[in-house]
Protein backbone atom coordinates (compact mmCIF):
# COMPACT_ATOMS: atom_id res chain seq x y z
CA UNK A 1 0.00 0.00 0.00
CA UNK A 2 1.43 3.40 -0.95
CA UNK A 3 0.66 6.69 0.78
CA UNK A 4 -2.10 7.68 -1.67
CA UNK A 5 -3.89 4.41 -1.07
CA UNK A 6 -3.38 4.84 2.66
CA UNK A 7 -4.95 8.32 2.61
CA UNK A 8 -7.87 7.15 0.52
CA UNK A 9 -8.53 4.21 2.81
CA UNK A 10 -8.38 6.34 5.95
CA UNK A 11 -10.72 8.93 4.39
CA UNK A 12 -13.21 6.24 3.44
CA UNK A 13 -13.00 4.70 6.91
CA UNK A 14 -13.60 8.11 8.47
CA UNK A 15 -16.73 8.57 6.34
CA UNK A 16 -17.97 5.14 7.42
CA UNK A 17 -17.27 5.95 11.08
CA UNK A 18 -19.12 9.26 10.83
CA UNK A 19 -22.04 7.64 9.10
CA UNK A 20 -22.22 4.91 11.76
CA UNK A 21 -22.04 7.47 14.56
CA UNK A 22 -24.79 9.52 12.95
CA UNK A 23 -26.99 6.44 12.53
CA UNK A 24 -26.33 5.35 16.12
CA UNK A 25 -27.20 8.81 17.47
CA UNK A 26 -30.32 8.98 15.31
CA UNK A 27 -31.53 5.57 16.47
CA UNK A 28 -30.89 6.54 20.10
CA UNK A 29 -32.88 9.71 19.60
CA UNK A 30 -35.79 7.95 17.89
CA UNK A 31 -35.73 5.40 20.70
CA UNK A 32 -35.98 8.17 23.27
CA UNK A 33 -38.96 9.67 21.45
CA UNK A 34 -40.63 6.25 21.39
CA UNK A 35 -39.91 5.94 25.12
CA UNK A 36 -41.64 9.26 25.76
CA UNK A 37 -44.64 8.25 23.68
CA UNK A 38 -44.81 5.03 25.70
CA UNK A 39 -44.89 7.01 28.94
CA UNK A 40 -47.67 9.22 27.60
CA UNK A 41 -49.70 6.23 26.44
CA UNK A 42 -49.36 4.65 29.91
CA UNK A 43 -50.50 7.86 31.59
CA UNK A 44 -53.47 8.23 29.26
CA UNK A 45 -54.33 4.53 29.05
CA UNK A 46 -57.42 4.69 31.27
CA UNK A 47 -58.87 7.52 29.20
CA UNK A 48 -57.93 5.81 25.95
CA UNK A 49 -59.58 2.54 26.99
CA UNK A 50 -62.78 4.33 27.98
CA UNK A 51 -62.80 6.16 24.64
CA UNK A 52 -62.43 9.61 26.19
CA UNK A 53 -59.22 10.24 24.31
CA UNK A 54 -57.64 8.75 21.25
CA UNK A 55 -53.91 8.58 20.67
CA UNK A 56 -52.24 8.20 17.30
CA UNK A 57 -48.68 8.29 16.02
CA UNK A 58 -49.48 7.79 12.35
CA UNK A 59 -48.29 11.18 11.12
CA UNK A 60 -44.62 11.81 10.59
CA UNK A 61 -42.58 14.99 10.75
CA UNK A 62 -39.67 15.71 8.43
CA UNK A 63 -36.82 17.06 10.49
CA UNK A 64 -33.40 18.32 9.53
CA UNK A 65 -30.50 18.69 11.90
CA UNK A 66 -27.02 19.65 10.81
CA UNK A 67 -25.46 16.67 12.54
CA UNK A 68 -28.17 14.13 11.74
CA UNK A 69 -29.30 15.23 8.30
CA UNK A 70 -32.88 14.69 7.14
CA UNK A 71 -34.98 12.12 8.94
CA UNK A 72 -38.59 11.27 9.71
CA UNK A 73 -40.00 11.00 13.21
CA UNK A 74 -43.54 10.16 14.36
CA UNK A 75 -45.77 12.88 15.73
CA UNK A 76 -48.11 11.95 18.58
CA UNK A 77 -51.64 13.28 18.45
CA UNK A 78 -53.90 13.12 21.50
CA UNK A 79 -57.51 13.91 20.64
CA UNK A 80 -59.84 14.69 23.54
CA UNK A 81 -63.46 13.64 23.47
CA UNK A 82 -65.57 13.72 20.37
CA UNK A 83 -65.15 17.45 19.71
CA UNK A 84 -61.89 16.92 17.89
CA UNK A 85 -59.75 19.17 20.05
CA UNK A 86 -56.27 17.78 20.27
CA UNK A 87 -52.72 18.31 21.39
CA UNK A 88 -49.64 17.20 19.52
CA UNK A 89 -46.22 16.07 20.61
CA UNK A 90 -43.74 17.35 18.07
CA UNK A 91 -40.12 16.20 18.26
CA UNK A 92 -37.87 19.21 17.63
CA UNK A 93 -34.40 17.73 17.64
CA UNK A 94 -31.68 15.77 19.37
CA UNK A 95 -29.04 18.48 19.12
CA UNK A 96 -30.42 21.29 21.23
CA UNK A 97 -28.87 23.63 23.75
CA UNK A 98 -28.77 22.32 27.31
CA UNK A 99 -30.49 19.01 26.70
CA UNK A 100 -30.18 15.75 24.80
CA UNK A 101 -33.39 16.28 22.90
CA UNK A 102 -36.63 18.21 22.89
CA UNK A 103 -40.27 17.49 22.11
CA UNK A 104 -42.82 20.31 22.07
CA UNK A 105 -46.31 19.57 23.33
CA UNK A 106 -48.66 22.04 21.63
CA UNK A 107 -52.26 22.80 22.45
CA UNK A 108 -55.18 24.10 20.39
CA UNK A 109 -54.49 27.75 21.19
CA UNK A 110 -50.86 27.74 20.18
CA UNK A 111 -49.50 27.33 23.69
CA UNK A 112 -46.54 25.01 23.99
CA UNK A 113 -44.81 23.08 26.74
CA UNK A 114 -41.28 21.84 26.28
CA UNK A 115 -40.39 18.28 27.15
CA UNK A 116 -36.64 17.90 27.40
CA UNK A 117 -34.34 14.95 27.72
CA UNK A 118 -31.90 15.73 30.51
CA UNK A 119 -29.58 14.27 33.12
CA UNK A 120 -31.73 12.69 35.83
CA UNK A 121 -29.66 14.42 38.52
CA UNK A 122 -30.45 17.91 37.31
CA UNK A 123 -33.29 20.06 38.55
CA UNK A 124 -32.51 23.02 36.28
CA UNK A 125 -30.28 23.75 33.27
CA UNK A 126 -26.53 23.87 33.68
CA UNK A 127 -23.92 25.24 31.38
CA UNK A 128 -20.34 24.15 31.12
CA UNK A 129 -18.02 26.70 32.69
CA UNK A 130 -14.79 26.95 30.78
CA UNK A 131 -13.83 30.54 31.49
CA UNK A 132 -10.93 30.80 33.93
CA UNK A 133 -11.82 31.74 37.46
CA UNK A 134 -9.19 33.22 39.75
CA UNK A 135 -10.89 32.24 42.98
CA UNK A 136 -9.96 28.62 43.61
CA UNK A 137 -12.91 28.17 45.91
CA UNK A 138 -15.26 28.57 42.92
CA UNK A 139 -15.62 25.47 40.79
CA UNK A 140 -14.10 26.03 37.39
CA UNK A 141 -16.31 23.57 35.67
CA UNK A 142 -19.68 22.04 36.25
CA UNK A 143 -19.44 18.31 35.81
CA UNK A 144 -23.17 17.90 35.48
CA UNK A 145 -23.74 19.58 32.15
CA UNK A 146 -24.76 17.08 29.50
CA UNK A 147 -22.46 18.21 26.71
CA UNK A 148 -23.11 16.19 23.59
CA UNK A 149 -19.47 15.14 23.31
CA UNK A 150 -19.36 13.71 26.82
CA UNK A 151 -20.47 10.27 27.83
CA UNK A 152 -24.25 10.06 27.92
CA UNK A 153 -25.53 10.36 31.50
CA UNK A 154 -28.66 8.76 32.91
CA UNK A 155 -31.25 10.58 30.79
CA UNK A 156 -34.87 11.19 31.62
CA UNK A 157 -37.72 13.17 30.08
CA UNK A 158 -38.79 16.23 32.05
CA UNK A 159 -41.32 19.01 31.67
CA UNK A 160 -39.39 22.29 31.50
CA UNK A 161 -40.84 25.48 32.95
CA UNK A 162 -40.28 28.75 31.12
CA UNK A 163 -37.49 31.27 31.84
CA UNK A 164 -36.34 33.06 33.91
CA UNK A 165 -36.36 30.25 36.46
CA UNK A 166 -36.38 27.04 34.51
CA UNK A 167 -37.09 23.93 36.51
CA UNK A 168 -37.28 20.33 35.39
CA UNK A 169 -40.48 18.69 36.54
CA UNK A 170 -40.64 14.89 36.56
CA UNK A 171 -43.30 13.50 34.23
CA UNK A 172 -45.89 11.77 36.34
CA UNK A 173 -49.56 11.18 35.73
CA UNK A 174 -50.41 14.27 37.81
CA UNK A 175 -47.86 16.64 36.23
CA UNK A 176 -48.57 15.50 32.70
CA UNK A 177 -52.34 15.80 32.98
CA UNK A 178 -51.91 19.23 34.56
CA UNK A 179 -49.71 20.27 31.63
CA UNK A 180 -52.38 19.08 29.18
CA UNK A 181 -55.05 21.08 31.01
CA UNK A 182 -52.80 24.15 30.96
CA UNK A 183 -52.54 23.87 27.19
CA UNK A 184 -56.32 24.11 27.06
CA UNK A 185 -56.26 27.22 29.21
CA UNK A 186 -57.13 25.59 32.54
CA UNK A 187 -54.90 26.55 35.46
CA UNK B 1 -11.23 67.72 4.88
CA UNK B 2 -10.61 69.82 7.95
CA UNK B 3 -10.98 68.06 11.26
CA UNK B 4 -13.62 69.34 13.64
CA UNK B 5 -12.31 70.66 16.94
CA UNK B 6 -12.15 68.18 19.81
CA UNK B 7 -15.19 69.72 21.43
CA UNK B 8 -17.34 68.15 18.71
CA UNK B 9 -19.02 64.91 19.69
CA UNK B 10 -16.93 61.83 18.85
CA UNK B 11 -18.61 59.63 16.27
CA UNK B 12 -15.98 56.97 16.79
CA UNK B 13 -17.10 56.30 20.35
CA UNK B 14 -20.61 55.44 19.13
CA UNK B 15 -19.35 53.33 16.22
CA UNK B 16 -16.76 51.52 18.32
CA UNK B 17 -19.28 50.87 21.06
CA UNK B 18 -21.64 49.37 18.52
CA UNK B 19 -18.92 47.22 16.98
CA UNK B 20 -17.81 46.06 20.42
CA UNK B 21 -21.34 45.09 21.43
CA UNK B 22 -21.93 43.25 18.14
CA UNK B 23 -18.71 41.29 18.52
CA UNK B 24 -19.46 40.51 22.15
CA UNK B 25 -22.99 39.32 21.37
CA UNK B 26 -21.77 37.10 18.55
CA UNK B 27 -19.05 35.64 20.76
CA UNK B 28 -21.56 35.12 23.56
CA UNK B 29 -23.95 33.22 21.31
CA UNK B 30 -21.09 31.25 19.86
CA UNK B 31 -20.24 30.12 23.39
CA UNK B 32 -23.86 29.31 24.12
CA UNK B 33 -23.98 27.18 21.00
CA UNK B 34 -21.01 25.26 22.34
CA UNK B 35 -22.88 25.10 25.66
CA UNK B 36 -20.23 27.10 27.45
CA UNK B 37 -20.42 30.16 29.63
CA UNK B 38 -20.46 31.40 33.17
CA UNK B 39 -24.05 30.56 33.95
CA UNK B 40 -27.30 29.61 32.28
CA UNK B 41 -28.77 32.85 30.82
CA UNK B 42 -31.95 33.85 32.66
CA UNK B 43 -33.81 34.64 29.45
CA UNK B 44 -32.92 31.46 27.61
CA UNK B 45 -35.19 28.47 27.17
CA UNK B 46 -33.70 25.06 27.63
CA UNK B 47 -33.69 23.00 24.46
CA UNK B 48 -33.31 25.75 21.89
CA UNK B 49 -32.12 24.49 18.54
CA UNK B 50 -29.06 26.12 16.97
CA UNK B 51 -31.40 27.83 14.49
CA UNK B 52 -33.58 29.23 17.27
CA UNK B 53 -30.45 30.49 19.01
CA UNK B 54 -29.37 32.21 15.76
CA UNK B 55 -32.77 33.90 15.56
CA UNK B 56 -32.43 35.15 19.15
CA UNK B 57 -28.93 36.40 18.37
CA UNK B 58 -30.15 38.23 15.27
CA UNK B 59 -33.06 39.72 17.18
CA UNK B 60 -30.70 41.00 19.87
CA UNK B 61 -28.34 42.45 17.25
CA UNK B 62 -31.26 44.15 15.48
CA UNK B 63 -32.30 45.77 18.74
CA UNK B 64 -28.72 46.89 19.35
CA UNK B 65 -28.71 48.35 15.82
CA UNK B 66 -31.87 50.37 16.49
CA UNK B 67 -30.49 51.69 19.78
CA UNK B 68 -27.26 52.71 18.11
CA UNK B 69 -29.27 54.48 15.42
CA UNK B 70 -30.93 56.49 18.17
CA UNK B 71 -27.49 57.49 19.46
CA UNK B 72 -26.37 58.38 15.93
CA UNK B 73 -29.29 60.74 15.37
CA UNK B 74 -28.43 62.39 18.68
CA UNK B 75 -24.88 62.70 17.42
CA UNK B 76 -26.07 64.40 14.22
CA UNK B 77 -28.03 66.99 16.21
CA UNK B 78 -25.06 67.50 18.53
CA UNK B 79 -22.79 68.09 15.57
CA UNK B 80 -24.94 70.77 13.97
CA UNK B 81 -25.54 72.47 17.32
CA UNK B 82 -21.87 72.38 18.28
CA UNK B 83 -21.03 73.81 14.88
CA UNK B 84 -23.64 76.56 15.34
CA UNK B 85 -22.12 77.52 18.68
CA UNK B 86 -18.64 77.40 17.25
CA UNK B 87 -19.56 79.76 14.41
CA UNK B 88 -21.36 82.40 16.47
CA UNK B 89 -18.40 82.59 18.83
CA UNK B 90 -15.90 83.23 16.05
CA UNK B 91 -14.33 86.61 15.34
CA UNK B 92 -14.43 85.82 11.64
CA UNK B 93 -17.66 87.49 10.54
CA UNK B 94 -18.31 85.79 7.23
CA UNK B 95 -21.69 84.95 5.70
CA UNK B 96 -22.19 81.85 7.83
CA UNK B 97 -21.51 83.89 10.96
CA UNK B 98 -24.13 86.43 9.91
CA UNK B 99 -26.75 83.79 9.18
CA UNK B 100 -26.29 82.05 12.52
CA UNK B 101 -25.90 85.31 14.45
CA UNK B 102 -29.16 86.58 13.05
CA UNK B 103 -30.92 83.45 14.34
CA UNK B 104 -29.19 83.76 17.68
CA UNK B 105 -30.13 87.45 18.03
CA UNK B 106 -33.73 86.68 17.23
CA UNK B 107 -33.92 83.82 19.74
CA UNK B 108 -31.96 85.62 22.50
CA UNK B 109 -30.60 82.44 24.09
CA UNK B 110 -29.10 79.29 22.68
CA UNK B 111 -31.80 77.23 24.41
CA UNK B 112 -34.42 78.91 22.25
CA UNK B 113 -32.65 78.03 19.01
CA UNK B 114 -34.53 75.18 17.38
CA UNK B 115 -32.41 72.55 15.75
CA UNK B 116 -34.82 71.61 13.01
CA UNK B 117 -36.66 74.92 12.57
CA UNK B 118 -33.66 77.25 12.83
CA UNK B 119 -30.37 75.49 12.28
CA UNK B 120 -31.32 72.78 9.83
CA UNK B 121 -33.69 74.96 7.82
CA UNK B 122 -31.08 77.69 7.53
CA UNK B 123 -28.68 75.09 6.15
CA UNK B 124 -31.26 74.30 3.49
CA UNK B 125 -32.37 77.81 2.57
CA UNK B 126 -29.27 79.91 3.21
CA UNK B 127 -26.45 77.46 2.67
CA UNK B 128 -28.01 75.41 -0.09
CA UNK B 129 -27.81 72.07 1.68
CA UNK B 130 -28.54 69.24 -0.76
CA UNK B 131 -32.30 68.64 -0.66
CA UNK B 132 -31.96 64.85 -0.56
CA UNK B 133 -29.53 65.10 2.37
CA UNK B 134 -31.98 67.39 4.14
CA UNK B 135 -34.79 64.89 3.50
CA UNK B 136 -32.64 62.05 4.83
CA UNK B 137 -31.99 64.03 8.00
CA UNK B 138 -35.70 64.71 8.44
CA UNK B 139 -36.45 61.00 8.10
CA UNK B 140 -33.77 60.24 10.65
CA UNK B 141 -35.45 62.58 13.11
CA UNK B 142 -38.82 61.02 12.42
CA UNK B 143 -37.18 57.73 13.38
CA UNK B 144 -35.89 59.29 16.58
CA UNK B 145 -39.36 60.52 17.51
CA UNK B 146 -40.75 57.06 16.83
CA UNK B 147 -38.12 55.51 19.09
CA UNK B 148 -38.21 58.16 21.82
CA UNK B 149 -41.96 58.51 22.15
CA UNK B 150 -43.00 54.89 22.48
CA UNK B 151 -42.50 52.70 19.48
CA UNK B 152 -44.59 49.91 20.97
CA UNK B 153 -47.49 52.19 21.74
CA UNK B 154 -48.10 53.33 18.20
CA UNK B 155 -49.57 51.08 15.56
CA UNK B 156 -47.04 52.45 13.12
CA UNK B 157 -44.13 50.18 13.99
CA UNK B 158 -42.16 51.20 10.93
CA UNK B 159 -40.83 54.74 11.36
CA UNK B 160 -42.43 56.73 8.55
CA UNK B 161 -42.08 53.76 6.26
CA UNK B 162 -38.44 54.50 5.57
CA UNK B 163 -35.20 52.69 6.26
CA UNK B 164 -33.37 55.52 7.98
CA UNK B 165 -33.09 53.51 11.15
CA UNK B 166 -30.73 51.03 9.58
CA UNK B 167 -27.32 51.27 11.29
CA UNK B 168 -25.10 51.63 8.22
CA UNK B 169 -27.40 54.23 6.64
CA UNK B 170 -27.39 56.37 9.76
CA UNK B 171 -23.66 55.98 10.33
CA UNK B 172 -23.04 57.31 6.80
CA UNK B 173 -25.50 60.12 7.43
CA UNK B 174 -23.63 61.02 10.63
CA UNK B 175 -20.32 60.97 8.78
CA UNK B 176 -21.77 63.22 6.07
CA UNK B 177 -23.11 65.61 8.71
CA UNK B 178 -19.70 65.84 10.29
CA UNK B 179 -18.07 66.38 6.90
CA UNK B 180 -20.59 69.09 6.03
CA UNK B 181 -19.85 71.01 9.21
CA UNK B 182 -16.17 70.36 8.89
CA UNK B 183 -16.05 71.59 5.31
CA UNK B 184 -18.06 74.65 6.27
CA UNK B 185 -15.30 75.53 8.68
CA UNK B 186 -12.78 75.71 5.90
CA UNK B 187 -14.50 78.86 4.72
CA UNK B 188 -14.39 80.31 8.20
CA UNK B 189 -10.68 80.02 8.82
Amino acid sequence: MNFDEFIERETEQSKVDQSQLREKRLQEWLGRVAELYGMVKDIMSDYAQSGKVSITTDDELDLYEELLGHYKVPQMKITLGSLGKYITLNPVGAYVIGAWGRVDMSGPNGATVRLVLVDSHLESPRIRVTVGVVDDSVPKRSDSFPAQAQAEPDLVWRLATIPPKIEYIPITRATFLEAVMNLFGYE
Amino acid sequence: MAELPEKYPPLESIVNHHKGIVEAVKEYFSMLKKQEGLRWPEWMDVGDTPLELDEKCNSLLAEEGVRTCFALVGYIEDTFKAHFLYVINLDNQNSLFHIFSTIYSRKKTIKNVSFRGDILDSWLTEMKMDQSFYDDLKKAFEFRNWFAHGRFFTLNTDPAGNASYEYNTLRLLAEDARKLCSDAEIYLT
